[in-house]
């Protein structure tokens, strides 16, 4: 490649269709029709062509105008035509590389480079894009090299395709899974219920109200403004976390554990064991039957980062079998005996308060972990080092009090875990509350 | 250290409000009743017709105020803070009471804030934060110099035994 300097390189040819892809792809079609039709839709025929190739030479000015260059210690990024801008990124002060493949890079075999930098600001990260898969791959690699040289480089990187595979999530179980989901199922059971009502009304005639509500027409009535929206939401629900979590797997990367996923955009995630702050074991109550799990994990700084990558880093795994998660758990809290923790559940005096739910309440806390149980239909299981708890809430209600019960809250970074202990008797809230917290400082 | 009542916690003398904040919710409640009752007059006089409905309002709004008057001074009583050895101890709500005790070595920032209210009144609330957003522990209805006390003791002791995250 010419370049103004030695040493710099473009980013892949190919990206500036991929950059622009969709405008492009849409301006295609269109023109292709409007030249099949004979044009006389507005504007004319000719103007299709024009743009395409006006946007597509802009977008290779731009291309040629990109320039990046890897240093002995910096990164170097050049980029605009008219306002030229040059980034420079210290090699020391990257934070995390991401490989990322949005859906059409992927087809053709292209990949961006995330490099994000300390600062966390919007301006802290820095886009090579695109550059093929096989060398986005060697650059990070090279670059956390020279990141982890100084030793700046504290946070786990996400994965590359020769590290430890630990778990991966068939697509099967994964579908089965987000079908088998709390909300699907009582959808499903609701909607049955009504179908069975409107049948039974219907064959047997029944007289009055019932029969009005349970005629044809109100059972259509019915059906398209309840179940209809109902059905739709449970199949976006369901479809958003299949393609969402397709082709979940977690590998062991440098500095704990990473995973990827996704159907059209691949995206991963670091979880950097030393940094997890908590863990969520959720089984929504078909999953109970069948022995299957959900983990999610609060991890320290992940609150800062988009919505986007907030829900795959968070994620350990979407679903897995209870020995498999057993397995994975033993990988972020390596120091937690699921067993040997005892669990108790909140004295009888709490059935006044929570009737229902206050039999799958339990808690349980040792030296180094709480652990806290609760959800009637959707069990929740919230595990936390005690050494990451910030601070303690204990709450009493007016029946509570009376009842001489309490609850109390561990407050963690934030992320899905949350222990709560429900209705505990007040003495024992109490020495929750002072619990064998952090450790008392040395004097 | 065991106890029945967990807000009655052996050792711990809860340091309680001054009457500043009671003096200012009193007056935010006399302001709301008496901008409520000035509007049910108003519509009375506008729809004279209704004029049942109109004193059945004027007479829910007294009584609110009736019920709200000593719930004011009651919450204002519930609060109350306590530092000990290693945390500082919050305690608030009357009917609803909570207590929220934070390790100093967890804290991240502890902040005094005036709304323009507080000001008007000289006072001033300590917010204490730690890297988890579920703490909620704040003291109101401080003296702006008290609050300022607190606020360097709390950072102080904060630093001394800081844990990290």
């Amino acid at each position: 490649m010419s370049g103004a300097e030695p040493g710099f390189t473009r980013v892949h040819p190919l990206s500036p269709f991929l950059r622009g892809g969709l405008v492009l792809v849409a301006l295609a079609v269109t023109g292709g029709r409007q030249l099949a039709e004979g044009g006389g839709v507005g504007w004319p025929w000719w103007l299709v062509p024009v743009v395409f190739v006006a946007s597509l030479a802009s977008a290779g000015v731009s291309w040629w105008f990109t320039r990046y260059r890897v240093g002995a210690d910096e990164l170097r990024l050049d980029s605009g035509v008219l306002a030229r801008r040059s980034r420079r990124v210290r090699l020391d002060r990257i934070q995390a590389i991401e490989v990322q493949q949005p859906f059409l890079a992927r087809i053709f075999g292209m990949a961006s480079l995330d490099i994000e930098t300390a600062g966390g600001g919007s301006d802290s990260e820095v886009t090579l894009a695109y550059l093929s898969l096989r060398r986005a791959t060697d650059l990070r690699r090279h670059l956390l090299v020279e990141a982890g040289r100084e030793g700046g480089l504290d946070r786990a990187e996400t994965q590359n395709d020769d590290d430890e595979l630990l778990h991966r999530v068939t697509p099967g179980l994964l579908l089965a899974s987000q079908l088998l989901r709390t909300g699907p199922v009582l959808a499903a059971l609701s909607a049955m219920a009504a179908a069975t009502v409107a049948g039974v009304g219907s064959a047997a005639g029944v007289p009055g109200v019932v029969a009005r509500l349970t005629s044809p027409a109100a059972g259509a009535v019915l059906s398209l403004t309840v179940l209809v929206p109902a059905l739709l939401a449970v199949v976006t629900a369901v479809g958003k976390g299949f393609v969402e979590g397709y082709g979940f797997a977690v590998r062991r990367s440098a500095g704990g554990l990473s995973v990827r996923a996704g159907m059209f955009g691949v995206g991963s995630a670091a979880l950097p064991v030393q940094r997890i702050r908590g863990l969520v074991i959720t089984e929504p109550i078909v999953w109970r039957w069948l022995g299957w799990v959900a983990l999610d994990v609060t991890v320290a700084g992940v609150a800062v980062r988009p919505e986007q990558d907030r829900r795959l880093a968070t994620t350990l795994v979407p679903v897995a079998r209870r020995a498999d998660a057993r397995r994975l758990v033993a990988q972020v809290l390596p120091g937690l005996d699921l067993d040997a923790l005892p669990v108790t559940g909140p004295p009888a005096e709490s059935r006044w308060v929570d009737p229902l739910a206050r039999r799958v309440l339990g808690m349980g806390v040792d030296e180094v972990h709480v652990l806290t149980r609760r959800g009637l239909l959707t069990r929740r299981t919230d595990i936390a080092p005690v050494a990451a708890v910030q601070s303690r809430g204990l709450r009493q209600g007016v029946l509570q009090r009376w009842l001489g019960l309490a609850t109390v809250d561990w407050h963690l970074p934030s992320g899905p875990a949350s222990p709560v202990a429900p209705h505990r008797r007040a003495e024992e809230a109490w020495q929750l509350m002072l619990g064998p917290g952090p450790p008392p400082p040395s004097r | 250290m065991t106890t029945s009542d967990p807000f009655e916690v052996p050792g711990v003398a809860w340091v309680r409000l001054g009457p500043g904040l009671a003096r200012l919710r009193r007056l935010v409640l006399g302001m709301t009743v008496v901008v409520l009752l000035a509007g049910v007059v108003a519509a009375g006089n506008i729809w004279p017709e209704h004029s049942g409905g109109w004193w059945t309002l004027a007479a829910v709004v007294v009584l609110g105020f009736a019920v709200s008057w000593p719930m004011v001074g009651r919450s204002v009583a519930a609060w109350g803070y306590a530092e000990r050895a290693d945390d500082l101890v919050v305690t608030r709500g009357a009917l609803w009471r909570r207590i929220d005790l934070v390790p100093y070595g967890r804290l991240q920032m502890v902040d005094v804030h005036a709304g323009p209210m507080d000001r008007v009144f000289k006072l001033a609330r300590v917010r204490l934060y730690t890297a988890s957003p579920s703490t909620h522990a704040h003291i109101p209805g401080l003296l702006p110099a008290e609050a300022a006390r607190l606020r360097d003791r709390l950072t102080r002791r904060g630093e001394e035994q800081a844990a990290g995250l």
